[in-house]
């Protein structure tokens, strides 16, 4: 089944391209390691007290301006785990966790900087999140809404190394395992970005 | 000619991007919703013994799960639902049966038609060994406890008791007395914590047990904790620690407790514990964590034979791993 926000990036990008005069524009490409952790109220046996991933991350970009760009990303877990409170919250039991993130972002950066440019990363994205035990799977997912703020060093003419991205992203529903109160995810990211396209 | 090249790498790039984002982790089979795991099933009791004497791994598993319509016609209550469970023989380090019975033996439980139990019988082969019934009175709680043990067919039972448990009105509705038919009566100092019922104290036939936090940290009684039994100038313990998983019981352990920084508890024999159907059902009941601590008059029994210059080098531990499934 064909993700409707899909095509709506892709009637974009089209849009681009017409406005672009059927120019290729920028586009930059990143490979990022993205850790998250999702604390949770843990004060009672069986309570979820944190789950935390760690995920490879890609995404896509096509450059606006050199302030503006749209984007896609995806982030699959892995490695994670969830601490599933015991004796009150003084001990924790832990279960493996997978966790998906894709979806769409816009990114404002500065312009054009010789070593180190900053950005700003409003996204929405679908999360899904499973808790993996011996004999069967908990799993549910949602949307979420979500900014980020990251600083890039340059490292040659297309290459940038994304030193550190730190965001907070708010799910809208619930994850039924999670608990009520468990719907804030922070995390943060590092890696590479690329240009491909017109030189910067 | 570089146009082209430049379309195909759009073309590339959006397909590998319109994988990525059609993927997903969830898998047919998953539960993704709070009812499905509510019906998730106990499929296999794992039961683990690391003793002194020896280890120790036996796996009840469950052979059938069955919806029924039956109406006892004693009581009127209606079963709706019946399980067994293979019980493979549970050997002679720690736990056994209560009956004597050490060979391959049979779960028998059944189930009101709002979830309580009702029934819990041990079968070796067609003979019943083990009888447990659980009834309750006009506000379904649970007021009455039969133990039958008849190891030996053709024979009289070896043991039969009645516990009636009484409690205050509702809508208040908490345990307040227990008494076993012809024998005497428990005597309760209850407390409370995370708004529950615990027990403190309990006295029973002249004798007092009293209940602690130890290796807990703050923990509710209920879910774990150390009963102590003082005899003479010293006094016998036994600990358990529950565990849940995501609202379902994941592990009981009992643990014979015999190091310790001072006052080690290693001159006298070791403990054995009796499988009870409270370990299996505990939280099938509303109380069952503290019932549990309550019945642990039939399921502890605590070595009392003296052994001058005995070396303990680790504690004898007993694990209950419950597992579940579709």
């Amino acid at each position: 089944m064909v993700n409707r926000w899909f095509i709506f990036f892709l009637l974009t990008l089209a849009s681009i391209n017409g406005v672009a005069q059927l120019k290729l524009p920028t586009f930059d490409v990143e490979l990022k390691i993205h850790q998250n952790l999702i604390p949770g109220d843990g004060q009672h046996d069986g309570d979820i007290k944190f789950v935390e991933t760690t995920s490879f991350y890609g995404g896509a970009h096509v450059q606006i301006n050199q302030y503006v760009a749209l984007g896609v990303f995806y982030s699959r877990s892995f490695r994670g785990a969830a601490g599933i409170s015991y004796n009150d919250g003084n001990s924790d039991q832990t279960a493996e966790v997978l966790q998906l993130q894709k979806g769409l972002d816009v990114r404002l950066s500065t312009g054009r900087a010789k070593k180190w440019r900053k950005y700003l990363s409003i996204n929405y994205s679908q999360v899904e999140l499973v808790q993996v035990n011996e004999a069967y799977r908990l799993a549910d997912k949602s949307n979420a809404f979500g900014a980020s703020l990251g600083i890039m060093r340059k490292l040659g003419n297309r290459l940038y190394l994304n030193v550190i991205d730190l965001g907070v992203i708010v799910m809208t529903d619930e994850i039924f395992w999670l608990g009520n109160s468990n719907k804030v995810i922070i995390n943060t990211k590092i890696g590479l970005t690329y240009n491909i396209g017109k030189r910067k | 000619m570089r146009n082209g090249k430049n379309n195909i790498a759009c073309g590339v790039l959006a397909a590998i991007l319109l994988l990525a984002l059609s993927c997903t982790i969830i898998e047919d089979g998953d539960i993704t919703s709070l009812a499905q795991y509510s019906a998730l099933k106990l499929k296999s009791i794992e039961i683990n013994q690391e003793t002194l004497a020896g280890n120790s791994t036996k796996l009840a598993v469950l052979k059938y799960d069955s919806v029924v319509n039956l109406v006892d016609p004693t009581t009127g209550a209606r079963i709706t639902r019946k399980q067994r469970f293979t019980l493979p023989s549970l050997g002679t380090l720690k736990m056994k049966l209560r009956s004597g019975t050490n060979t391959n033996a049979e779960i028998y439980m059944s189930f009101k038609e709002d979830g309580l139990p009702y029934t819990f019988i041990i079968y070796v082969g067609d003979s019943l060994v083990e009888h447990y019934s659980f009834r309750y009175n006009a506000s379904n709680k649970l007021n009455k406890i039969r133990t039958r043990l008849n190891p030996i067919d053709g024979r009289p039972a070896t043991l039969v008791t009645t516990d009636t448990l009484t409690y205050s009105p509702s809508p208040e509705g908490k345990l307040v007395s227990m008494t076993r038919k012809g024998v005497g009566s428990f005597t309760f100092q209850f407390g409370t914590s995370n708004s529950e019922q615990t027990l403190n104290t309990m006295t029973f036939l002249g004798q007092n047990y009293q209940l602690y936090n130890a290796n807990c940290n703050n923990s509710s009684s209920n879910v774990c904790g150390r009963l102590y039994k003082p005899v003479g100038n010293s006094g016998y313990n036994v600990d358990s620690e529950n565990q849940s998983r995501n609202g379902k019981i994941a592990q009981i352990t009992i643990t014979d407790y015999r190091l310790s920084n001072s006052n080690c508890d290693c001159q006298r024999e070791l403990d054995t514990y009796y499988l009870h159907p409270l370990m299996i059902l505990r939280d099938n009941f509303t109380q069952g964590g503290m019932l549990l601590w309550i019945y642990t008059v039939d399921w502890w029994k605590p070595g009392t034979v003296q052994i001058n210059n005995q070396s303990l080098t680790k504690n004898d531990v007993v694990k209950l791993t419950f597992n579940y499934g579709q």
